[in-house]
């Protein structure tokens, strides 16, 4: 396996570290994969969870690229004029046409994490080179049931109302304090703060990738905010028939950025044998679109060797944050 | 402005570098070496030293940021690390700097971890005339503690987990995301103010925020000839709130304390 700097985009101005497997394992035809950072974090990911997984695929025979998007890490700014939204598309883009140029890779399978899988998933509605999608605690919205699942364990624990108590307070201590001088990374990140889009573009978003039989493995996190279940996804969006294409996987006991080696190693798991599966067993790089029945679509979601479906209990990751003047490595928001 | 990144290195422990060249007419004819902070600690410092760095570079300095063996971009895997070959790389690292720009002497300088290595390193380097010192480490057993109650609390946070986690959760040695053997943290507690002295220092920047307030009175005990620089901080970087592990460190006014002491420095 050799790990190589890449350099791409407008001016070079992109840098990443491209995984290559060694050259006994065979990879031809095999799509590369791109690891799309998240917030302020850099390419080697919350914890070093995106080297991981790329010496891991790359030793499977897949090559995998991880990058700064433009401004974060070690890449320069965006010289387009592009909002910062609309740049980290047009980075993905770059990645896919630098690997597409120096590998000859023709499908690509897009990775990220809170905002880098917002990322994924429009890069991925945009680009027909893109055969998946792997989304760490992505676009998600809030069902009847979440609130149910959120709330519920909260009234009967005596830990969160003195949590909830004392996070108050601090709101109401850091209220009167001086307001420090903003950073130019507050300004640029704060697009991630506002609205995303709502659910009736998703659905036609995902709809549109199901069409072209894009393979979606959605992850959630206890410690997303926005999912308390294991069925959410799938209530969330059942007006798209996902059919085959999607597998969901809830670990209701990790935290968003996956801290824990425990919690990590199983992440890793679970993505490296979902690629596995679907881009190194494979016998026909693009299979049809099969049609599976509603009743049976609990059979794709094969990757929930972990999934419980008890209750989850995870806090919002709304912090007490009037106290700091740091930004969230990785913030998230909120879509009801 | 580009930054230049590469690796160096024998094949499997190649480390990962990047290069801030001066974007000025004017070049200094001292470089700067910056050494990063450990574990969770370097996550959320990288933004400020990327920004650190160009600031400095847009001064005129040749500024050399690198990822220690088995952390960040470079190879390896911190299981397999040692304070000591990492102190080895800083020397690599400056030697690295001094061939690729028209430098002649050296600052070297960090944030908490990576500050104590900049002094313990200062010691090996001839070339190194000055210190960046950002909320240093001096006391490395006291780290090690704080760094264990830190995370003895995170598993307790229920705004990161949905249920309390237990320490059998974790592995042996696991701290806040990375999971150090047992030889390291050793190593790592070994480190004390009283090994931090250096000799031929002319110059000393620090950064001081309530957590390492002491620091410069300890500092200016052990090392009589230095010049000082001090600032102290009024924020408030969280380094033991468990809620606050994943937050960047943004702190403008430390480091326009830093590129404006460095260009005194240098002046």
């Amino acid at each position: 396996m050799s790990e190589q700097l890449h350099r791409f985009g407008i001016d070079a101005h992109l840098c990443g570290v491209l995984n290559m497997p060694p050259s006994a394992v065979p990879s031809g035809g095999r799509p590369a994969v791109i690891f799309i950072t998240a917030g302020l974090l850099h390419k080697p990911g919350p914890f070093r969870l995106y080297v991981e997984l790329s010496r891991t695929l790359a030793a499977m025979g897949i090559p995998a690229l991880r990058f700064d998007l433009s401004g974060i890490g070690e890449s320069g700014r965006s010289r387009t004029g592009e909002s910062a939204e609309q740049s980290s598309v047009t980075d993905v883009r770059e990645a896919m046409d630098s690997l597409a140029e120096e590998l000859g890779t023709r499908r690509f399978v897009l990775t990220g994490l809170c905002s880098g899988a917002e990322v994924a998933h429009r890069a991925a509605s945009q680009d027909t080179r893109v055969c998946a999608v792997v989304a760490m605690d992505g676009y998600m919205v809030r069902t009847p049931a979440y609130y149910w699942w959120h709330y519920l364990p909260r009234v009967f624990s005596a830990r969160k109302w003195l949590d909830f108590a004392a996070s108050k307070l601090q709101r109401l201590r850091a209220g009167g304090r001086r307001r420090m001088e903003s950073t130019p990374e507050e300004e640029a990140l704060a697009f991630w703060e506002g609205p995303g889009p709502d659910r009736d573009q998703l659905v036609m978003e995902f709809k549109s990738l199901c069409q072209r039989n894009v393979r979606q493995l959605q992850i959630f996190s206890g410690g997303s905010g926005d999912c308390s279940y294991e069925g959410q996804f799938r209530d969330a969006f059942k007006d798209v028939d996902f059919g085959e294409l999607l597998d969901v996987c809830f670990f209701p006991e990790a935290d968003h950025l996956y801290v824990l080696q425990t919690d990590r190693r199983r992440l890793l798991r679970t993505i490296t044998r979902w690629l596995g599966k679907h881009f190194i067993d494979e016998t026909v790089p693009d299979s049809p679109r099969i049609s599976v029945p509603r009743s049976r679509q609990s059979d794709a979601a094969v990757f929930m060797p972990n999934v419980s479906s008890s209750m989850s209990n995870h806090a919002s990751n709304s912090t007490s944050d009037n106290l700091s003047h740091s930004v969230k490595l990785a913030g998230r928001r909120h879509f009801e | 402005m580009l930054i230049e990144s590469f690796h160096s290195g024998h094949n499997g422990q190649r480390r990962y570098l990047s290069l801030h060249r001066p974007t000025t007419q004017l070049v200094r004819s001292m470089g700067v070496v910056l050494c990063y902070p450990l574990g969770h600690e370097y996550f959320r410092a990288h933004r400020s030293y990327v920004n650190c760095a160009e600031q400095l570079a847009q001064l005129g300095f040749p500024v050399m940021r690198f990822d220690y063996f088995g952390s960040g971009d470079s190879e390896g895997d911190i299981g397999h690390a040692r304070i000591d070959d990492w102190l080895h790389e800083v020397t690599d690292v400056v030697e690295e700097l001094k061939r690729s720009e028209p430098v002649s002497s050296i600052a070297l300088g960090g944030m908490r971890f990576g500050a104590a290595l900049a002094l313990l390193a200062a010691q090996r380097i001839e070339s190194v005339r000055a210190l960046i010192l950002w909320d240093p480490v001096i006391d490395g057993a006291r780290y090690v503690t704080d760094l264990r109650r830190l995370h003895g609390r995170m598993l307790k946070d229920l705004e990161r987990f949905a249920r309390a986690r237990h320490a059998d959760d974790c592995g042996e040695g696991e701290l806040i995301g990375t999971r150090y053997r047992s030889r390291f943290l050793h190593e790592l507690s070994g480190l004390d103010p009283h090994a931090l002295s250096v000799a031929g220092i002319d110059e000393a920047v620090l950064v001081n925020t309530a957590a390492t307030a002491a620091s410069e009175s300890v500092f200016r005990r052990l090392n009589n000839g230095t010049r000082w620089r001090g600032f102290e901080s009024p924020r408030d970087y969280g380094w033991s709130d468990a809620r606050r592990t994943t937050e960047a460190i943004m702190d403008p006014e430390a480091i326009r304390h830093i590129t404006t002491s460095m260009n005194a420095i240098a002046a």
